[in-house]
């Protein structure tokens, strides 16, 4: 049997897929619960964390599942309208967390936020995903071994571990600066009292209005 | 789970929002261990079984081809 062209690996490969979208949709979910928890004022005991974490885990999947649709299918036109559209979407994951709004809600609740800063959050966006990229990638160039089929599963699933672990709250804490950065430049005043903190002395600094496009 | 920190509620630039989102990772990763480490064991563990009930697939790796 010819290396690579065989058609186990192939489903092997799609099963993994799928068990790791598994993960990183509950993962995602707790990673969210626990940033909602360290941001919002009143928030729930850790009980009560990890239910909100189940609670909202169907309008999560569907948010992903769209967001993933529209930047896909932006992408496919060419890769420009697919980073237009991701920076459009960026927050809109940490929106459906500490908002409570619905998946396709979210979505459009990202986009306006977005509106005039699509740049900056790009920006913010791609260098999380490259910090996580690039370490993902290390981590799986550095578990590449031969010899016993045994060894090479164990170090593998070491590797993926180190990768889910750690590298998974990356890329949501990064989607919830991003949008408390929005907020605070759009919604100065809300998002104070969210977060349950006093105004500053001398009133809440000033937001840098972003022109609309 | 520690006390929660003050969030710096100042409009930043993209290197300043990077900064802040290093601080959200560090304050929550401490009550997210437990919860990460035993979801990636059980992701993890199926995809060992799945490569160990496979292994003629894995030909590649007992050559040394990787």
């Amino acid at each position: 049997m010819p290396y690579g062209s065989a058609g186990p690996l192939r489903t092997i490969a799609v099963a993994r897929a799928v068990i790791s979208a598994v993960f990183y949709l509950l993962g995602s979910a707790v990673v969210l619960s626990i940033l909602r928890q360290r941001v919002v004022a009143r928030s729930a005991d850790d009980r009560g964390m990890l239910w909100l974490a189940l609670r909202r885990l169907p309008a999560l999947l569907w948010a992903s599942l769209m967001a993933g649709f529209l930047i896909a299918a932006g992408t496919v036109a060419l890769l420009l309208p697919g980073l237009y559209v991701a920076a459009g979407l960026a927050v809109a994951l940490p929106v459906l967390a500490i908002e409570g709004a619905g998946p396709a809600a979210a979505l459009r609740r990202s986009w306006a936020l977005a509106r005039g800063r699509r740049l900056a959050t790009l920006a913010a966006t791609l260098g999380g995903a490259f910090a996580v990229g690039g370490c993902t990638l290390g981590i799986a160039l550095g578990t590449r071994i031969s010899g016993s089929v045994a060894a090479f599963a164990a170090v593998r699933a070491l590797g993926g571990m180190a990768i889910e672990v750690l590298l998974l709250p990356v890329g949501v804490a990064v989607a919830t600066a991003v949008y408390l950065d929005l907020r605070m430049r759009r919604e100065p005043e809300a998002l104070h009292v969210i977060l349950g903190a006093p105004a500053p002395p001398g009133g809440l600094p000033g937001p840098a209005m972003a022109t609309e496009h | 789970m520690p006390d929660r920190q003050p969030i710096d509620l100042r409009p930043r630039g993209v290197a300043g929002v990077l900064g802040q989102a290093v601080v959200l990772y560090r304050g929550s990763l401490e009550p997210l261990w437990a919860a990460l480490i035993a979801l990636a064991f059980v992701t993890q563990a199926l995809g060992v079984l799945l490569t160990l009930a496979t292994t003629p697939a894995y030909a590649f790796v007992r050559d040394g081809v990787i």
